[in-house]
């Protein structure tokens, strides 16, 4: 054996494959109602049924937004992070890390309890007299925004940050001293430099995005359903197995594709966050 | 650019701390319109401290810098629109050869058709244009290195502000860069402040030197003038190569004193202090005992014997290590001259001519 270091992973390839590849590949058949009969009907049910169409047009607008919001306030933290001295950057990475780290279904459930009719934001606000009737924060698309873009952000932070303490500091520095203001120096240098970690973060965020479950779940309270919901429902409720997997294999082929295309444009070692 | 197009600087006692290490103490300067003036210090100096003070990127804790006689420091960098080449380039990746240049002048909001046209201009001053359409990425560190100074020269600053040039790049290339350099600032008539701590460089190219150690101006002048007339062992060890000779100083008529160590003697120049500098390349070599030695040897040339402790040919010179009554003294000689080349171990002669010599005040060695 000249790679005894071989059998070390073996066990993790037979789990994969188990556990993971064997059912997808079970899934993948029974989009095409396998093993009764073969055909496209359940692909064709995505374009053609106007539920799945619309639960696909809310999805993608909603992780569109989510994304955007997301790489916006993510882009301000790194730059903070990136630019700050080392005790405020270190509290900062904290700040962002330790949510990051909190149960997904903890924090839907501590965004429900703030942004509720009766939630504290909405008692203050009413409190204060700054509105009349509660405003309506969750159990609508505004809701299931702010959880997802608050799960969202470390994802775009991250990277924008590891791509920010490499930029050239001379750089700004010297459209600075050919005549920038710094706003100027900072949109027509900076921004442009870091574009290809926008651009990754972007779609690192985007990914994610799609795959949402439980934060769309709970602050989406049933009216807000998207694309990991509809799956869940198809699987547990509906009990339509075929359907449930055809949207899976075009959310999987959805993912790989972008992350092809993220590899193509900035190298997949950036993406990843290695060298 | 007309001849005159050059900014007068000066810097009055200029101060800069960083935390508690105080990186540039009371630094008064006085940079003529057109001059070519070079910072020449050790890593550490504070001399790219001066230059980005002068830039804008530093704030002193003191002191004031001028431009033409109107106070500058209160401006951010973009008012005082000095051209930096930056060491590194720090040219804009994203940005082919033709946008780095041009892009002073889109800031400037020049009309297309001049732009085009000064660009093309600064381009062709620094032997760029077919490379108008690369990105940086493309280029070599030579081409780059032109690309930055392209960039700085484009807008027609008043002063030209130069970090570290040309540290990155090889040697051959560099000495080719500073004609090119030194022919541009003649044809520019701007000022032009080049940072550096390759002595070569700052002697090829500046009308003037200002050596720096430890935040401190140590000595400015003309490079030919510091060269032979160093004020302190700093400065004749960080300019070119010095042999350093101490003992007992008795004076002499005529400003002449000797110097006295073990059973030799010297004859110098009265100075400053009691520590003799001089230059490798001044001291003669010969065969040691030579016959011809004149009788009453005259005050005008020091003779010394001594034994060879390593004779290297380099080509153009050879360098030989000579073991005196002063300590290992090296000489340069001209190898076309050097006569039968010495070997290791010999005995030899060296001599020099007394006004070679150098006093110094005494200090530790760096």
């Amino acid at each position: 054996m000249t790679r005894p270091y071989l059998l070390f992973v073996l066990p993790a390839v037979a789990l994969v494959g188990l556990m993971f590849l064997l059912p997808l590949g079970w899934l993948a058949a029974l989009s095409f109602g396998l093993p009764e009969s073969f055909g496209l009907e359940h692909y064709e049910a995505i374009v053609t049924s106007p539920g799945i169409r619309s639960m696909l047009w809310t999805t993608l607008r909603l992780v569109t937004i989510t994304t955007l919001v997301s790489l916006v306030l993510g882009y301000l933290v790194a730059f903070a992070m990136a630019h700050l001295g080392e005790t405020q950057r270190l509290m900062l990475t904290l700040f962002v890390l330790v949510p990051f780290w909190l149960s997904v279904l903890a924090r839907a459930l501590a965004w429900l309890i703030l942004l509720r009719h009766n939630g504290l934001l909405n008692e203050a606000l009413t409190g204060a007299g700054l509105v009349e009737r509660p405003l309506q924060l969750v159990r609508n698309e505004l809701g299931v925004i702010i959880g997802m873009v608050h799960f969202l952000i470390p994802y775009a932070v991250f990277p924008l940050f590891a791509a920010m303490t490499t930029v050239d500091r001379r750089l700004v520095m010297a459209a600075r001293s050919v005549g920038a203001r710094p706003w100027r120096a900072f949109t027509d240098v900076y921004v442009p430099v870091t574009l290809p970690a926008i651009f990754g973060a972007g779609v690192l965020v985007f990914i994610f995005g799609l795959g949402f479950y439980v934060t769309p779940a709970i602050l989406g309270g049933g009216r807000v359903v998207m694309l990991s919901e509809y799956i869940s429902v198809s699987v547990l409720q509906t009990l339509r197995w075929a359907q449930a997997g055809a949207l899976s294999m075009v959310l999987l082929l959805s993912v790989i594709a972008l992350v092809w295309l993220v590899a193509r444009a900035i190298g997949f070692r950036r993406l990843a966050g290695v060298g | 650019m007309s001849g005159a197009s050059g900014g007068a600087l000066s810097l009055r006692g200029v101060t800069k701390d960083f935390g508690r290490t105080r990186a540039v103490e009371d630094v008064t300067l006085e940079i003529a319109q057109g001059e070519f003036v070079s910072l020449l210090g050790p890593s550490g100096s504070g001399k790219s401290t001066i230059l980005m003070a002068i830039a804008g990127f530093v704030a002193p804790e003191r002191g004031e810098i001028l431009l033409d006689g109107r106070p500058i420091l209160g401006l951010p960098p973009e008012q005082r629109a000095f051209g930096v080449v930056f060491q590194g380039y720090a040219l804009f990746p994203h940005m082919t050869v033709a946008g780095n240049v041009e892009y002073p002048l889109k800031l400037r909001g020049i009309p297309r058709a001049e732009r085009r046209e000064r660009l093309a201009k600064a381009l062709d001053q620094v032997r760029l244009g077919p490379l108008a359409g690369r990105y940086p990425r493309q280029l070599s560190g030579g081409q780059q290195q032109r690309v930055a100074l392209a960039r700085a020269l484009v807008f027609e600053p008043p002063v030209i502000l130069l970090d570290e040039p040309l540290s990155a790049l090889d040697k051959k290339l560099r000495v080719d860069l500073q004609i090119e350099l030194k022919a541009l600032h003649e044809r520019l008539g701007t000022t032009f402040v080049n940072v550096t701590h390759d002595q070569e460089e700052a002697m090829n190219m500046s009308d003037r030197i200002v050596i720096l150690n430890e935040g401190r101006i140590l000595q400015s002048g003309a490079p030919e003038a510091l060269y032979n007339a160093p004020a302190s062992r700093f400065v004749a060890d960080f300019l070119g190569r010095a042999n350093f000779l101490s003992g007992e100083l008795s004076p002499l008529a005529d400003g002449l004193a000797r110097l006295t160590r073990g059973g030799a003697a010297v004859t110098v120049r009265a100075g400053a202090g009691s520590l003799l500098a001089l230059r490798p390349e001044r001291i003669s070599v010969r065969a040691g005992g030579a016959a011809d030695r004149p009788a009453g040897d005259g005050p005008a040339t020091n003779r010394l014997a001594g034994r060879v402790a390593s004779a290297v040919f380099n080509g153009a010179q050879v360098l030989y290590r000579v073991e005196t009554d002063f300590g290992e003294i090296l000489a340069i000689e001209p190898s076309f001259r050097a006569e039968g080349h010495l070997a290791r171990g010999d005995a030899a002669e060296l001599s020099w001519p007394v006004e070679a010599g150098v006093l110094l005040p005494e200090e530790p060695a760096p």
